[in-house]
């Protein structure tokens, strides 16, 4: 028998709770425990209208912390040195929105490649800033000490290493690797894909095609043109030519484990199971589908992909053939069901092996 | 039979894994004695289980590490950054040069 008073006791707090967790619960707890656990996984599915509410909330705070934030189509940009320390606190102020140049080319780079960033998701999208409500974009450059990555911190911070000289060199170099940086922002506000096996690989294509077509913006490239490689201009010796290829993913350098499609989808316990590994799948697909479109890549692919990223139907653990769907679903609406685009977004998931 | 330390460093914007693999017998003694002190102040209690360790919630491209110890019995632990462990954090600055991509 169904225990009423668990209801009761329902609160969105419950949200955070990991839903591997709550699945475990689901599957070995006792009675009352699983229904609890059933429970908060299906206010999941209400958690959307929470966040639109809380993100509206952030908004209209924002509005009066920020003179600009409400309006659009100004970032609000503030690079920090850290100094080579590992300290995850905000360092020296380096650069702020409307500033000239600095001397630190790591400063500029940051800062340019944040505008443009902001540019693209702005101009193509419609979107101001990581939560679409103005929300300032803060990078963190000079992070550690021979550091060869750069990472978003989950609150709003971007850090950038100088690289090893080995595998990276300084990341703030290459545009795409900042706009692969805010893309995770993006995605966090809106499908807020948990970050591990499917849906983190999910995460991961996000971030590679937001970054990709920041990249392609910028240069004002074709689909054709494109190189469609990630991190190009900041790896070292080890990682030449490039870090990723979403044309042929699994040739961008002797490293490259990424498959092309899901009949070699790799099983690890390593980075999360895979998110960087598997995201070659769903990259893949975009790359055939934007080709397939023809034109610039963020016309229509870019725009398609976006709004599924914020379909109602893609939830914290939806794998790529939820994501498919939703792709198409959103090509249909955007297209007409009998388009030449929902044909391309099919015949990219269909190169990539992933059913719908 | 001798212990032997095995660190993977994966994740990370490039997802590369690093691995630094180390039998503490055919290490030069100081390098042992300093890799047998940084593990002697790593807390293995602390951490995840292996598997069910998970990077800050909305975090993304920060490493992961493995950390596996083969001697009298088996210890191990997965983390992600940032390093919490001092004692963990002087284990990779021994290990890490040692690395090598998988």
């Amino acid at each position: 028998m169904r225990p009423t008073h668990l209801h009761q006791h329902r609160s969105p707090v419950a949200c955070i709770v990991p839903p591997d967790l709550l699945r475990d619960i689901i599957r070995n707890g006792t009675e009352e425990e699983r229904w609890a656990a059933a429970d908060t996984m299906a206010i999941d599915t209400t958690f959307r209208t929470l966040r639109a509410a809380f993100a509206a909330t952030v908004a209209a705070t924002k509005v009066a912390m920020l003179p600009m934030g409400g309006q659009g189509g100004q970032p609000q940009r503030t690079i920090y040195d850290q100094k080579n320390s590992t300290a995850i606190a905000l360092g020296t102020v380096a650069r702020t929105e409307g500033q000239p140049a600095v001397r630190d080319a790591a400063v500029n780079e940051a800062y340019d490649g944040f505008g443009a960033t902001y540019k693209f998701f702005w101009e193509v999208l419609g979107r101001n800033s990581t939560d679409n409500a103005g929300m300032p974009i803060l990078g963190l450059v000079h992070y550690s000490t021979n550091y060869a990555n750069a990472f978003w911190d989950g609150q709003g911070h971007m850090f950038f290493g100088d690289g090893d000289g080995r595998l990276f060199v300084r990341l703030t170099k290459s545009v795409d690797v900042i706009g692969h940086e805010l893309a995770h922002g993006v995605t966090q506000y809106e499908a807020n894909l948990v970050y591990q096996g499917q849906s983190g690989a999910l995460n991961e294509s996000m971030s590679d095609v937001f970054g990709s077509l920041v990249k392609q913006y910028a240069k004002n490239q074709t689909a054709k043109q494109a190189d469609w490689l990630i991190g190009k201009d900041v790896v070292g010796p080890t990682l030449k030519p490039a870090l990723r290829s979403m044309k042929a993913p699994g040739t961008a350098n002797p490293y490259d484990k990424q498959p092309a499609n899901m009949d070699k989808f790799v099983y690890t316990a390593a980075d999360n199971g895979g998110v960087h590994i598997n995201s070659g799948i769903p990259n893949h697909a975009f790359y055939v589908a934007a080709t397939a479109m023809g034109g610039k890549a963020w016309e229509k692919a870019g725009r398609i992909w976006y709004d599924s990223l914020r379909d109602a139907k893609i939830r914290p653990t939806s794998g790529f053939k939820a994501f498919a769907r939703a792709t198409v679903r959103q090509a249909q609406m955007r297209f007409g069901d009998t388009s030449a685009e929902v044909d391309a977004v099919r015949a990219g998931w269909d190169k990539a092996k992933v059913k719908m | 039979m001798g212990t032997r330390v095995r660190l993977t460093r994966s994740g990370g914007f490039a997802g590369l894994s690093m691995v630094a693999s180390v039998d503490l017998d055919e290490l030069p003694e100081s390098e042992a004695s300093q890799v047998r002190a940084a593990l002697s102040q790593v807390n293995f209690d602390g951490h995840s289980d292996p598997g069910h360790a998970a990077p800050v919630r909305g975090a993304a491209d920060t490493y992961q590490y493995d950390l596996e110890v083969l001697g009298r019995g088996r210890r191990s632990l997965t983390v992600h950054e940032p390093i919490a462990d001092p004692g963990l954090q002087t284990l990779l600055d021994v290990l890490l040069p040692r690395a090598e991509p998988e």
